[in-house]
């Protein structure tokens, strides 16, 4: 009598039938694509860093990261945790499958399986770069498997053989057309390359495999700095990967980290510290903290008589808008607002729908890792000039180029200010300053905006927020506790958790 | 025969006088009789004296006569008694009815007539307290929602908890049906009453028959109501220069400037230039006073030997207390029983309901969260002779603009067809079967309004308008639920003298599919044009949302399930003193793989009537004394569907080039082992009557343990995929009930007289087993514990505020350290020298105790004297704790809501040193944490009810009175800051209401 009693669901499919044909392959890496870094790993990463500020939000936010009270119930922490695994069990899942599919091009299929290997070693970056040594899970495991950690390098060399791998098939292309632009590509596995060999000190591969990037010569700097960062800069030449939204498919509150009087609620803020890394262009103006100030600023934040929308931005205490420091809990609390990733032209009728692609590689990026690997190395020579000049004099920068006959350490000094300035909240802070040991100049009383007082002199705003550093424990972030509790294969979290 | 002599006469209502229509006079052993006309008179041929006339009449107690020759000559004037005696009503239990004096389980029951008076368009809330164990959680007053929970004995599960609402057999929402129609409600509340209903019944059933036709005669009915509601609950805001100054002081404490000039402040407090000085009151723009309800309900019951048909329409519309709120609902019914042949009844139910749900483009939810959040120092509504204009504040909220502009219409069309036979076998035996077609179709519409391009009155600068202002959409989704079920069942009852045996054996089925399609469109070319088509087709969605998703725009499903069930019941009872019953029932649901489909629900009850025992002959005391116990398992089934498969979920879309592309991942692990959640329910229960029954005691006390509930148990995130339900947990519920009700020494004349009712009740909840797992955190409130209740609360300990040096040394441990006198203290509960949010030993948080309500109670007092009746229903909960959240505790620390007892306690060094509430600061987060100093204590008492009705002496009509009533006039409780049968402390929903009517109740 179990007639009609078995029902199947009509919206989606039990796994007895799927990966028969390509498109399965090709709808199952897709999947793995939507494990990619989100606003918090790309603008929020950067706000726990001494150039920015989260808001407080209730506990268990990046907010508490940044002020260094880490601890591994962290639901933010948690949920990055989760979605790399997540990821990778989508990408494990392609890679362990797609052999069964007889019905189908090979190159395409090839090609799929390398952009799945490529996501794969992309989560594996981040998670050993945030919690060093981590699980090393590299096929779907069933519910009552555990995993216990590997070492970082164990992690590392993985990530780089197959990286490797992918660069010795050739199996991924140069560039895509049409509706697979956003693809995983050749360019982007050499430029994932330099990045985790950078994160490692290992500059002789950093190098070359910047330079392979170079070398491809289907990338170049992008000439509107600002442009870049909204719709106008999407795909192009700068870009060698990134997560890509669309209108009718994944969208974000394109405005809601940036200022309340466009409808945002502050969730990242700009503080003073960006503020002192930043260059002027000609000299400073004693009543215009901000004249002549790096273009680059401008494009990043927004700040008191800067226009933003229609109208000026005003975070005075007796501003009369909704940018007043602190007058809601959508207004700033240090007086600044980020602006980079805010295209207020195209996105103001509604920036619910925002889909401006998070670059999560791109050139510039390479071009400066590239004049790292080889200041580190002690080769500088004019391509270093070249590659940090490059990014200094984009048309719409135009900041002096530096002159050569610069020393090793002058030289280190120059290009970490200028990956500090150039790629402000696109989520690469954090671990440059965990990589260079000055991730503990975060510490203490967190410094805002300029505002003058009633005697018409300039003060720096703070709300007496201050933040804490333990060099001994916050350079690696925590198991989270539920994996603690739920994976008895992991038995000790990193140190001081 | 020859029948030559006629009998003449009337027949009364013995009490009132009143002649009875309708009533059948019929002769003893015969089939030859007639009914009594408009003025009660009869006229009957009989044979002579000695013959013996039977005279009965439904709610009257028969009377048997034998006429004499003075009957003949003079005439005969029967009085019919009511029939009140509570042991011979007839209850409604699953699939037939049961006679009370023979129930052996947990079963209340009460006629329609007790709900029919009250002014109420949501049925749901006449359950409220009308029988112990049975909570009705009040949600709010947004007319034509559902806006209640009702539990049964306590929270069974983790999971869906609801219990089985079957409205003439039917699965249906409670809210739905009208008031006037309901004949009875039967809450059946233990295993042996409930098992018949398997594997939904396990949080208990309620049965709703609505009316049929009364056996002969006809009458015509016509009640309404119309009445107002006014806003309960909301908190008292502080008056504006109050909450000026405790802004201005919070900005202060935190180093700041004032945020309000002493000139702002001297202007909105006179009010003068309200441009230049504006102050929002947003409750003046969002609420209303007086909304307006009104009820019409016509109904005509009527019969013959042919069969009998009960026809209604009823209308309704509600106005809400927040402004362009409306609930219209207008329905037919039709219930007819056809005689086709002796032996063969034709029954069928039709059912027609429109539902049209009104209100602006935003939900109430949204509305409420905006006065509760949003600054005062705004215009509210430009004078720009437009509606709903106004500062949008952070380019959106502003809650007036949202609750006056835009429209949400949530439209359906129900229909609801039973077709059944009645088919009488021999006089022992009878089959009956039904087929039954449930539909539901609702369009739901959403339109928000543009606000861009608007000018401000003061700056004549244009007006960001971002967010939900920025654009207009509109969203559309049809729902439509079709629900197909059969049954067919043999009953059998016969009595052997003083064995009296009785059974069913039945074969149920139910089909349920219900499908979700949604669109939506940006940029309408104006706010006027509200078709779809006139929308951007640039910037168009299907199946998800804009902003905040309706109840069915923004998604897209399509699902479907079967139930087969077999069932049968057996009583047994001896000389009225012994019965036994048992039940079983045998469930194939849809919902799990092979191999666990079907499920098995047995149940066993016995009664014992002490007082009828020989032994008890010699004790005067009891007019009843009646002992019974029962034992019986029961399923939940609702689970959710497909959990015991691994699929391939394909809405995981991705997106290449500006162009979404399909995805698809196994995102949640399957349990093929996936199974039932079985309760099993013990009740022993004592009935007691007094003084011919006139006092009644009913006891009952009970322990229910569900076991196998479905729990995600967590598997390492590194697996990647979501765990699992599984079923992994244990939840115990605990409890006893009493009612007492009196009547009064009945009386002929029309003299004073009263019934009292009280009824009590306490359940205590427990999670016995989560496979030693957890806890587990839903919400960031709730923890979920071994040993602890499924509602318990979680969060830090506090002994009060810092007042002095003295405490700041005793409590060096904060959670900030901008902490300082006059903030809270957290108690460092595992004394590691930090104040930590986890839970359990690594942290500070501690379980603070739980939202339970105990000891509910309700008390019932009717009264009737002359023409007059009265009646009054109170209800309350003794003890109860709710937390408080959000805005209501952060006030101007987050530039929120001020409460006025927020005004009156806050702590200031100088101004209020005495204060109970903390020091404000802007920006404060420290003393916003989840702690017991925020607890409230929420008992109450209630005048959920009262009724005055005067029945008019007149001879036009058959009946007619005339009433004013009204809802939760009365309200004791220690809480200003939320209406207590509010789920939580946070005050983030439609707002409850109180409500004052007048109507009156026609019989033609």
């Amino acid at each position: 009598c179990d007639d009609g009693l078995d029902m199947l669901p009509t919206g989606s499919v039990s796994e007895d039938i799927y990966w028969q044909r390509e498109s399965d392959a090709v709808t199952a890496v897709n999947a793995a694509y939507g494990e990619l870094d989100d606003q918090t790993m790309i603008k929020q990463l950067d706000a726990v860093t001494d150039i920015g500020f989260r808001a407080a939000s209730g506990p268990g936010t990046l907010h508490d990261v940044g002020a260094g009270n880490i601890d591994p119930s962290n639901s933010a922490i948690e949920s990055i945790w989760n979605r790399y695994y997540r990821g990778i069990r989508k990408a494990n899942d392609v890679i362990a499958n797609i052999d069964q599919i007889e019905v189908g091009n090979q190159d395409v299929l090839n090609r799929v399986e390398a952009e799945a290997r490529f996501l794969r070693a992309y989560f594996y970056t981040q998670l050993s770069s945030l919690w060093g040594g981590v699980p090393l899970i590299t096929e779907p495991i069933n519910i009552d498997e555990r995993v216990g950690r590997s070492d970082k390098q164990q992690i590392v060399d993985f990530v780089v053989s197959e990286l490797d791998n992918i660069i010795s098939n050739n199996s991924l292309p140069i560039a895509y057309s049409g509706d697979n632009i956003g693809r995983a590509t050749i360019g982007a596995a050499h430029a994932l390359k330099a990045r985790i060999a950078i994160r490692n000190n290992n500059w002789t591969m950093a190098r070359d495999a910047a330079k392979a990037v170079m070398d491809l010569g289907i990338y170049s700097l992008y000439p509107s700095y600002s442009g870049l960062f909204q719709y106008e800069g999407q795909n192009s030449s700068e870009i060698i990967f990134d997560r890509q939204y669309a209108q009718g498919g994944d969208v974000y509150g394109a405005f809601g980290y940036s200022a309340a009087s466009i409808g945002g609620s502050s969730v990242v803020e700009p503080v003073h510290k960006l503020y002192e890394l930043m260059e002027f262009n000609g000299p400073q103006n004693p009543d215009d903290p901000y004249e002549n100030i790096d273009p680059r600023w401008d494009a990043t934040v927004y700040y008191t008589g800067a226009p933003i929308g229609n109208s000026i931005y005003d975070s005075t205490p007796d501003s009369p808008t909704a940018d007043r420091i602190l007058v809601s809990e959508g207004a700033t609390d240090h007086g600044y607002n980020l602006k980079k990733w805010v295209d207020w032209e195209n996105d103001n009728a509604n920036p619910g729908n925002g889909s401006i692609n998070l670059i999560h590689i791109r050139y510039g990026d390479v071009l400066l890792m590239y004049a790292e690997a080889k200041i580190e190395l002690d080769e500088i020579d004019q391509s270093v000039y070249d590659a940090i000049n490059a990014i200094r004099q984009r048309p719409t920068v135009e900041m002096p180029a530096i002159t050569s006959g610069k020393t090793q350490a002058e030289m280190r000094e120059i290009v970490r200010n200028e990956r500090a300035v150039e790629l402000a909240f696109e989520g690469l802070r954090l671990f440059d300053i965990n990589r260079w040991g000055i991730a503990s100049e975060k510490e203490g009383l967190v410094r805002g905006a300029y505002f003058r007082n009633d005697a018409g002199e300039w003060y720096l705003h703070d709300t007496g927020f201050t933040r804490s550093f333990n060099s001994s424990r916050d350079t690696l972030w925590p198991i989270p506790i539920d994996e603690m509790n739920s994976n008895s294969a992991i038995t000790t979290n990193n140190p001081g958790y | 025969f020859a029948q030559d002599v006629s009998v003449e006469g009337t027949v009364t209502d013995a009490v009132s006088g009143q002649e009875l229509p309708g009533v059948n006079v019929v002769i003893q052993g015969t089939s030859t009789g007639t009914t009594t006309g408009m003025d009660g008179s009869f006229s009957l041929n009989v044979d002579g004296p000695g013959t013996v006339l039977v005279f009965s009449y439904i709610g009257y107690e028969a009377q048997t006569i034998s006429i004499t020759s003075s009957h003949i000559s003079e005439g005969l004037d029967v009085e019919l008694q009511e029939d009140v005696a509570l042991l011979e009503e007839l209850i409604v239990v699953g699939f037939g009815t049961q006679e009370r004096a023979d129930v052996t389980g947990a079963v209340s029951s009460i006629q329609g007539a007790e709900v029919e008076g009250r002014p109420l368009t949501n049925p749901a809330l006449a359950l409220q307290g009308i029988t112990p164990g049975l909570q009705i959680q009040y949600g709010g007053g947004q007319p034509g929602e559902e806006n209640t929970i009702a539990r049964i004995r306590g929270t069974g599960t983790l999971n869906n908890a609801n219990p089985l609402v079957l409205i003439d057999g039917v699965e249906q929402s409670l809210s739905t049906v009208e008031p006037s129609a309901i004949q009875s409600i039967s809450v059946l509340k233990d295993a042996a009453s409930a098992s018949i209903y398997g594997s939904r019944a396990a949080n208990g059933v309620i049965l709703i028959e609505t009316k049929r036709g009364q056996s002969s005669g006809m009458s015509v009915t016509y009640n309404n109501h119309i009445g107002v509601q006014n806003l309960l609950g909301w908190p008292d805001s502080a008056g504006k220069e109050d909450w000026m100054r405790l802004e201005n002081e919070a900005q202060v404490n935190a180093g700041g400037q004032p945020t309000y000039s002493e000139d702002y402040i001297q202007n909105v407090v006179a009010g003068t230039n309200p441009l230049q000085y504006p102050w929002a009151e947003w409750e003046e723009g969002v609420f209303q006073d007086n909304a307006f309800e009104q009820n019409h309900a016509l109904s005509i019951s009527t019969g013959s030997d042919i069969g009998r048909i009960y026809a209604s329409m009823n209308y309704t519309d509600t106005d809400g207390v927040i402004q362009n709120f409306n609930n219209k609902r207008a329905s037919l019914r039709l219930n007819t029983d056809f005689y086709l042949r002796d032996d063969l009844t034709l029954t069928t139910n039709l059912l027609y309901r429109n539902r049209n749900v009104t209100g602006p483009g935003f939900r109430p939810q949204r509305i409420t969260q905006g006065i509760l959040h949003i600054n005062r120092n705004a215009i509210m509504s430009f004078p720009d002779g437009q509606d709903a204009t106004g500062d949008l504040l952070f380019g959106s909220w502003n809650p007036f603009i949202m609750a006056n502009s835009g429209e949400t219409q949530r439209l359906s069309n129900d229909i609801l067809g039973k077709v059944g036979l009645r088919y009488q076998l021999t006089d022992y035996l009878n089959i009956e079967g039904d087929f039954t077609a449930n539909l539901i179709n609702t369009d739901e519409t959403i339109f928000r309004e543009s606000r861009s391009g608007m000018i401000h009155p003061v700056t004549g600068q244009t007006v960001a308008a971002s967010g939900w202002f920025g654009t207009n959409t509109l969203q559309e989704a049809n729902y439509s639920k079709e629900e197909l079920s059969q049954r067919l069942y043999l009953n059998y009852d016969q009595d052997f003298g003083i064995h009296d045996i009785s059974g069913l054996i039945g074969y149920e089925e139910i089909y349920n599919s219900s499908e979700v399609t949604s669109a939506g469109r940006a940029n309408f070319f104006n706010n006027e044009l509200r078709d779809l088509s006139a929308g951007d087709a640039g910037d168009q969605r299907t199946c998800r949302s804009y902003n905040d998703p309706g109840e069915f725009a923004g998604s897209c499903y399509n699902n479907e399930w079967r139930l087969r069930s077999f069932f049968g019941r057996v009583n047994y009872s001896y000389d009225d003193r012994y019965s036994v019953q048992a039940n079983l029932r045998y469930d194939g649901s849809s919902r799990f793989g092979d191999g666990n489909r079907w499920g098995l629900f047995p149940s066993f009850s016995a009664g014992w009537r002490i007082s009828s025992e020989s032994f008890m002959d010699e004790v005067d005391l009891f007019s009843n004394l009646r002992l019974r116990a029962s034992w019986g398992q029961l399923g939940n089934q609702e689970i959710g569907l497909y959990q015991f498969m691994n699929i391939y979920n394909l809405n995981q879309p991705y997106q290449f080039n500006g162009s979404v592309t399909p995805g698809a991942a196994v995102t949640s692990a399957g349990n093929p082992n996936i199974t039932w959640e079985t309760t099993t329910m013990s009740n022993i229960g004592l009935d007691l009557g007094f003084a011919d029954d006139r006092i009644e005691v009913i006891g009952e006390y009970f322990w229910n343990y569900t076991e196998d509930i479905l729990l995600d148990l967590p598997i390492p995130a590194t697996i990647g995929v979501s765990p699992p339900t599984q079923n992994a947990a244990e939840v115990s519920n605990v409890g006893w009930e009493l009612q007492v009700n009196y009547n009064s020494q009945p009386r002929m004349d029309q003299g004073f007289q009263y019934t009292v009712g009280v009824s009590f009740s306490d359940v205590v909840n427990t999670i016995e087993s989560l496979s030693g797992e957890g806890p587990f955190f839903p919400d960031k409130f709730t923890v979920w514990a071994e040993g602890h209740s499924i509602n318990s609360l979680r969060g830090l300990r506090s002994p009060g505020l810092y007042r002095s040096q003295a405490d700041l040394e005793q409590y060096p441990a904060t959670v900030n350290p901008n902490v300082g006198v006059g903030d809270i203290i957290y108690e460092d509960l595992n004394g590691d020298g930090q104040i930590s949010q986890s839970f359990g030993e690594n942290g500070d948080q501690y379980i603070m105790g739980n939202e339970d309500p105990r000891y509910e109670f309700g008390i019932n007092f009717g009264a009737s004297f002359k023409g007059f009746d009265f009646s009054m229903f109170w209800q309350g909960v003794l003890q109860q704790k709710h937390t408080l959240d959000g805005a209501l505790m952060e006030g101007p620390n987050w530039q929120n809501y001020i409460p006025a007892v927020m005004a009156e306690e806050t702590y200031h060094p100088e101004r209020n040193p005495e204060g109970t509430w903390p020091i404000v600061t802007a920006g404060n987060t420290w003393n916003l944490q989840e702690s017991d100093f925020w607890i409230q204590d929420t008992k109450y008492l209630r005048l959920k009810n009262f009724q005055l009705g005067y029945t008019v002496n007149q001879s036009y009509l058959r009946n007619l009175r005339v009433f004013v009533t009204g809802e939760n006039l009365i309200t004791f409780t220690p809480t200003d800051l939320f209406d207590p049968e509010t789920p939580r402390g946070r005050s983030q929903f439609f707002p409850h209401t109180k409500k004052v009517a007048m109507g009156v109740n026609v019989t033609f």
